[in-house]
């Protein structure tokens, strides 16, 4: 056997062309995607971290100095289920989807809130004239 | 596995039974032996990561594709053909990848399910790319077949990781993975393209007029080996219905010791690296209660025990799979008879192995100018 000439053909050309597009359009619209917000829990006993559109359901039992509050992850919605404050707002307050938005339970220092992945919530929180 | 032909007594004990009294190798027998020989070859090359491949065992299947040449002015070119006609190819693929499967112990496993997905993706893609070139005449070779091949497989594979090993985090891996397909698919279709164009065997089969497809084969039934595959399963589906992380867990530790009394290979160096690298990948997106963070970095223990679980889950049905599988297990039918016929031929080959393989310098040209003298040796019509 001669010395090896590799050659591409018309077609195997246009193959490659079509392959390399495909991988470069995914690798842009991977990599600079920007990142998901996610649900953050705090209390006493640690904090919780859940991706906003995670297919699995959770309940989350978060304690605070009053006793533990029951948070519900469903769906993309975050909602307080039980907790043992005296007034119970933090139930009445219902669900929460959105980034920036926020629940909490005062009394038992519970805080349940959604936020971009980079960490600080940088939307205007209220605005007043 | 070891390095083919470097130990001889090994080589004989590994030889596995002649099937059936037949002791020519049909096409789809012979070209079985050669993807399960180069699938060895492949393992042995050093790459970065242990369970990375070029595919080389993907060559015989683009050689298979090979058009024959006109025989005569009379052929039309609808009728066109290519050395394997469509039943020998999807024989050869069951075989490529039962006979893997065997070899690696690895049947009842989800390696299997990634061999199968990427197999069939870019082998269909593979083949009508052979049929268009075949009847169409167009400006087409082997290398936009493997390139594409190698696409296809690579995605198919990362989308079955996805549901399977991998979760959400697995599209930062699928540039890389798809990139690197492109460049392996290329290299390995440019090298079949080149080999069959100078390649005696080829221009020899090529050159046939297409006849009668081979006679079929005919196996006998082995109870034994049905038994040992319904053990098999039903061991597998037991493992995967276990919900308790620590049972899993403990199965794994009693399956690599049952391994090693067996006298098994086992590779606790490879073990480990898989099971972190599936653990690491599934960290990302973190869930469940913040364990530490490093910077931008959350390690959360519900990703923790999910990667966990679906690294166990992974070593286990291989570990189950390599006790309960060997090369001797036999299948019923003309399906039992090829694998049967490829094992004949990879013992043959493990005995005859390139030349400057055992002197650690494998080139291109010096695998073309082996396997060309190797097709036309283990031929029937030579």
């Amino acid at each position: 056997m001669k010395t090896l000439k590799p050659r591409l053909r018309v077609l195997d050309l246009v193959l490659l062309c079509l392959c390399l597009a495909v991988t470069v359009f995914l690798s842009l619209r991977i990599y600079s995607s920007p990142e998901k917000p996610r649900f953050v829990l705090r209390g006493r006993n640690g904090r919780w971290v859940y991706p906003l559109d995670r297919a699995e359901s959770a309940l989350v039992e978060v304690e605070g100095p009053l006793g533990v509050t029951t948070v519900q992850l469903s769906g993309g919605r975050a909602r307080i289920l039980s907790s043992p404050c005296p007034n119970q707002s933090c139930i009445a307050a219902g669900a929460i989807h959105d980034s920036g938005q926020w629940i909490a339970c005062l009394p038992n220092g519970v805080f349940v809130g959604v936020e971009s992945s980079g960490g600080a919530n940088r939307d205007i929180d209220a605005a007043a004239w | 596995m070891r390095r083919p032909g470097s130990d001889p007594a090994q080589s004989k004990a590994q030889t596995p039974i002649v099937p059936y009294g037949r002791t020519e190798d049909t096409g789809v027998g012979l070209f079985g032996g050669l993807c399960l020989f180069l699938s060895a070859v492949d393992y042995l090359i050093p790459k970065p990561l242990p369970f990375m491949r070029l595919g080389l065992a993907n060559l015989p299947l683009l050689i298979a594709l090979f058009p024959r040449s006109a025989a005569g002015a009379s052929e039309k070119p609808q009728t066109a053909r290519m050395i394997f006609s469509f039943r020998e190819y999807c024989l050869l693929l069951a075989v490529k990848v039962v006979g893997q499967a065997l070899i690696t112990g690895s049947l009842f496993s989800w390696v299997f399910l990634f061999s199968l997905a990427g197999t069939a993706g870019s082998a269909a893609v593979m083949y009508c790319l052979g049929v268009f070139r075949a009847r169409c005449r167009v400006p087409l070779s082997l290398a936009g077949a493997g390139l594409c091949g190698a696409f296809i497989s690579n995605a198919a594979q990362l989308v079955l990781a996805r549901f399977l090993l991998l979760g959400e985090s697995v599209r930062y891996l699928t540039p890389p993975f798809l990139g690197a397909g492109i460049v392996s698919g290329l290299a390995l279709g440019l090298f079949a393209e080149a080999f069959c164009a100078q390649s005696a065997w080829v221009r020899k089969k090529s050159a046939e007029i297409a006849t009668a497809e081979r006679p079929r084969l005919s196996g006998r039934p082995d109870t034994r080996a049905a038994l040992v595959f319904a053990l098999g399963l039903f061991m597998t589906a037991v493992f995967l219905v276990i919900p308790s992380l620590a049972i899993k867990a403990a199965l794994l530790a009693l399956f690599f010791l049952a391994a090693i009394f067996r006298g098994k290979r086992v590779r606790p160096l490879f073990t480990l690296i898989v099971t972190a690298l599936v653990t690491l990948v599934n960290l990302f997106p973190p869930f469940g209660k913040v364990l530490c963070e490093l910077g931008p970095f959350t390690l959360a223990q519900g990703s923790l025990i999910a990667g966990i679980r679906k690294a166990v889950t992974l070593e286990g049905l291989f570990m189950l799979s390599s006790l309960m599988i060997t090369p001797a297990l036999r299948f019923p039918g003309a399906p039992g008879a090829y694998l049967g016929e490829s094992f004949a031929v990879l013992a043959r080959l493990n005995g005859r192995p390139p030349a400057d393989q055992r002197r650690g310098k494998l080139s291109p040209l010096s695998l073309m100018r082996w396997l060309d003298e190797t097709l036309l040796y283990n031929s029937k019509d030579a």
